[in-house]
């Protein structure tokens, strides 16, 4: 439960958006996050699987392994096991076939030796021990007769179960060799005790006949860790093995390090019947080879995954957000022009607001001058009629000129608004070079107006052809020195079009130039000074009213720009 | 060109120039002041007349100037990105400007700052008209003869409060839900938004609450 | 010329009661008020031949004025007075019963002749 609430808000963390959208770290956090959350979804199975597979396959192959090896402890054991149960019971037969004087006699234990040995390999000596302890007879390389065995553990051992199997031991002998010893009970009489001894030889020839490569080593040793058997590795037999594992009847594999620091793979068997152990040692690396090299496949083709997996989603996020980015800059550009038109209007509203405002004590001084000209006026024999006249109509003059400079004002501040009207082109340019006037007389530039005589009227808006107007005007004396000339002249193109050349003797435009110069944000001036967008609006407006603009213009002559205007408005235009 | 940068220099050209008219008007009216003062003998009848027209004509060519400055300064208003003002300053101005709208509906705005200089750094023209939106709103909202108090105070996180707040509870002739889904409300907000600041409304006495934040220069 | 009741309604005191004096210079009668209530109550006493009537006034506007006019006194002309650029407001007004509108500072010349046409009418 709460693994899965911790996942789930690891998830939710990761897929949240941040709030600021202004911020410019909010794609690359997003990106990261999306990448994240992909490599998550994708790699984790992915490891997951590969870490499934890697132990399912450790032990499917550890068994594959193994189990050879098993079979292999297991039948050596058993073959052992059949060779030593086969000599006891060889003893054992020769123990319950003959009589104790039989035995007794030398000539006749020698005959019985010699045919031991002819059938069955591995004997070195046999002999008869009285129920003292004492040696009666004795057949073999030695001469042990008359030697008393009452008090060695063995005898005691062989009169208590019967039969005697021994570790491996050097004793008299000087090589090692298996002690066998059945105790034989007549129906009369004193009980005897055939003692045998069988090298281990044969012992080395059954491990040997295992067909072990030169990496194994196989061998026997007893519970207390003494080597039974020659082994390869770990000393000679007698010598002490130190690795003596747990008690297991059935054969069993462990994996130690073994006394010359390899890694080994041990498979054992306890014997039932007997003190000994047999081990077969294999090192783990060469056990192993099959799953290193499997090991090494998985692992490459996780890595090879990953890395795909890395690069695909890296390229895939990034290729999204590329876009999501572009789209979203798009959105904001176009937003950023809505807002500045609502900021426009709001801005329009206010000054509009104000401009009433000075309305009405134009109002009033008009009406105080107007009273007191009509009084001059009405009375008859009014004294220095001229003197007050001339200032009364200086004000009422002034109030004029504020009417048609709030009238330009209010006109500029409500261009937002629509508002198509039948007008003079020649009056609209002659009130927006007004704006213009005193930046021409300050930088000595000559404007020259030549109005076509008798232009005829167009419908559209006021403000917006103010805009378009001075946009360009603007534009020609940004483009001049001091000095330069702009001339302003209109004509009438045909019967449906006007048109107006802003012509001026600026250091004109390449072509290269002309051909974004309507683009927004495309601009020649110095990165900082204004965004671009006059006369991508300029020409943007005149579409809005139906009309075109030309430009031409030679690099170090100067612009013209062309703007045509219909002398119909129509509705179809758009807003 | 910037548009508001246009409309600021239009503005600017076009006060400057009314300022000069009405010079003209207040230098005409003097010179007759000075021929009425020199008739002395009774020969002319309308010399109070005269006198008290031409006193009227000064007073209201002080008010036309008044309210050319008030724009004019309003025009130059700095169109950069970032400008530190005092805000009691800019809302002063913005109810000079506001007040024949506030007139013709018949509120009246009272700037109430916490403390007299209270600096905000932001957007000039975004703030003045974030300020210009709330006060048309709440002028639609409100009933006639009501005053709006215009209280302005820093809070603890640093950030600048404008509270607007009617005098009667009485005075709205929308319901909030109604406020809320105008179109002028939706403007405000996103003018607010512009300039990482937010615009609240609650239906207790502090109608309207702008909460300003300061931006830095980064 | 003149002889008429022009009732003048405007806010602005000022331009209100010069304006009358000059018209009252011009023969005409003159009625004065400063907003719509007084208006409408002295267009029930002093029944004017026509209504000069500012559309920019606080409280009651002059376009809801306007709407009074012609319900209480239908066929008053009213000359109704716009601020420069105001000409929408001026249509509107027409629209709903003025008989034209002028735009402030006015021409006084101009206002007589409109008086003059609207009585005529």
């Amino acid at each position: 439960m709460n693994l899965m609430q911790s996942i789930s808000q690891i998830f939710s963390r990761l897929t949240e958006v941040p709030d600021q959208e202004n911020s410019p770290f909010r794609y690359k956090i997003v990106r990261r996050n999306v990448a994240i959350l992909m490599l998550l979804i994708t790699l984790a199975p992915l490891s997951l699987m590969t870490i499934i597979n890697y132990y399912e396959y450790r032990s499917v192959l550890r068994d594959e392994i193994v189990r050879p090896q098993r079979v292999l402890v297991n039948k050596a054991k058993h073959s052992i096991e059949l060779f030593l149960a086969n000599r006891l019971a060889t003893v054992n037969f020769i123990a319950s076939a003959y009589s104790y004087d039989e035995l007794a006699d030398e000539s006749n234990l020698n005959r019985i030796f010699r045919v031991l040995k002819r059938e069955f390999e591995g004997f070195v000596d046999l002999g008869l021990i009285d129920s003292a302890g004492f040696q009666v007879s004795y057949a073999g390389p030695y001469s042990l007769k008359g030697k008393d065995y009452s008090e060695q553990s063995w005898f005691e051992n062989v009169q208590v179960n019967g039969a005697y199997v021994s570790e491996v031991f050097k004793g008299y002998r000087r090589f090692p060799h298996i002690a066998l010893a059945v105790h034989h009970l007549p129906e009369n009489g004193k009980p005897w005790v055939v003692r045998a001894t069988i090298n281990t030889a044969k012992l080395d020839e059954l491990i040997a006949s295992m067909g072990l490569d030169a990496e194994s080593d196989a061998f026997l040793v007893n519970r207390e860790g003494v080597l039974q058997t020659n082994s390869k590795y770990y000393g000679q037999a007698l010598d002490r093995c130190p690795c003596i594992p747990s008690v297991s009847y059935e054969p069993t594999v462990v994996e130690r390090v073994d006394p010359r620091g390899r890694s080994v793979m041990v498979t054992y068997c306890y014997f039932p019947n007997a003190d000994f152990i047999f081990m077969l040692i294999k090192p783990q690396a060469q056990v192993m080879k099959a799953w290193y090299t499997l090991k090494a496949d998985l692992f490459i083709v996780f890595a090879i995954s990953v890395g795909l997996i890395v690069a695909v989603v890296l390229r895939l996020t990034k290729s999204m957000f590329d876009k999501m980015k572009e789209a979203d800059d798009k959105r904001a550009l176009a937003l950023k022009e809505m807002e500045h038109s609502h900021k426009l209007s709001s801005i329009g509203r206010l000054a509009a607001g104000v401009a009433h405002e000075i309305n009405n004590p134009l109002a009033v001084i008009n009406e105080k001058a107007g009273l007191m000209k009509d009084l001059i006026e009405f009375t008859p024999g009014f004294p220095d009629k001229d003197r007050f006249l001339g200032p009364v109509g200086a004000i009422i003059g002034s109030v004029e000129r504020c009417r048609t400079i709030t009238h330009r004002l209010l006109g500029f501040a409500r261009r937002m608004d629509v508002e198509i009207q039948v007008l003079d082109v020649n009056d609209v340019i002659k009130e927006t070079v007004g704006f213009l006037e005193k930046e021409a007389l300050y930088r000595n530039i000559k404007l020259n107006l030549n109005f076509a005589r008798e232009l005829p009227k167009i419908e559209s808006d006021r403000g917006q052809l103010q805009q378009v107007f001075l946009n360009v005007l603007n534009n020609a004396f940004q483009a001049m020195e001091d000095g330069g000339t702009v001339s302003v002249a209109t004509f009438e193109r045909d019967e449906a079009t006007i048109g107006v050349t802003i012509q001026d003797t600026g250091h004109g435009m390449s072509e290269d130039t002309m051909k974004h110069i309507f683009e927004p944000f495309f601009t020649t001036k110095a990165s900082g000074k204004g965004t671009g967008l006059g006369l991508s609006i300029t020409y943007g407006l005149v579409k809005r009213l139906g009309g075109d603009v030309e430009v031409q213009s030679k690099v170090g002559k100067g612009t013209r720009f062309t703007v045509y205007l219909p002398r119909k408005h129509q509705d179809s235009q758009g807003s | 060109m910037k548009e508001t940068l246009f409309m600021g220099k239009i503005t600017a050209t076009a006060t400057h120039e009314l300022k000069n008219v009405l010079a003209i008007i207040r230098e005409s009216g003097g010179l007759m002041q000075d021929f009425l003062d020199m008739v002395n003998d009774g020969s002319f009848k309308y010399k109070e007349k005269f006198g008290g027209i031409l006193s009227k004509v000064e007073d209201q060519v002080r008010r036309g100037d008044e309210i050319s400055t008030q724009l004019n300064r309003f025009a130059h208003t700095p169109d950069s990105d970032f400008t530190s003002e005092n805000v009691p300053e800019v809302i002063d101005q913005v109810i000079a400007l506001t007040q024949r709208i506030a007139r013709s509906r018949e509120v009246s705005f009272v700037n109430r700052p916490h403390q007299s200089m209270l600096t905000l750094t932001c957007e000039p023209v975004k703030l003045r008209m974030l300020l210009f939106q709330s006060m048309e709103l709440l002028m639609k909202n409100a009933k006639r003869g009501e005053r709006i108090e215009i209280r302005s105070r820093l809070n603890e996180n640093k950030k600048t409060f404008i509270e607007f707040c009617m005098e009667s509870d009485s005075g709205r002739n929308q319901s909030l839900d109604d406020l809320e889904t105008s179109g002028e409300w939706k403007e405000l907000v996103a003018t607010a938004g512009a300039i990482n600041s937010k615009a609240g409304l609650s239906s207790d006495s502090g109608i309207l609450t702008l909460e300003l934040v300061n931006m830095d220069y980064k | 010329m003149g002889g008429f009741k022009v009732m003048l309604v405007d806010d602005e005191q000022e331009f209100a009661t010069t304006l009358a004096e000059r018209l009252r210079m011009r023969g005409m009668e003159t009625v004065t008020a400063f907003d719509g209530e007084q208006a409408l109550r002295a267009l029930a006493k002093d029944k004017p031949d026509v209504v000069i009537l500012d559309i920019m006034m606080p409280g009651m506007s002059g376009l809801q004025v306007l709407g009074k006019i012609t319900e209480i006194a239908p066929g008053t002309p009213v000359i109704l007075l716009t601020g420069i650029g105001s000409t929408t407001e001026g249509i509107a007004g027409m629209k709903i019963g003025a008989y034209d509108y002028l735009m402030k500072p006015l021409q006084i010349e101009e206002l007589m002749d409109k008086i003059t046409a609207a009585v005529k009418k």
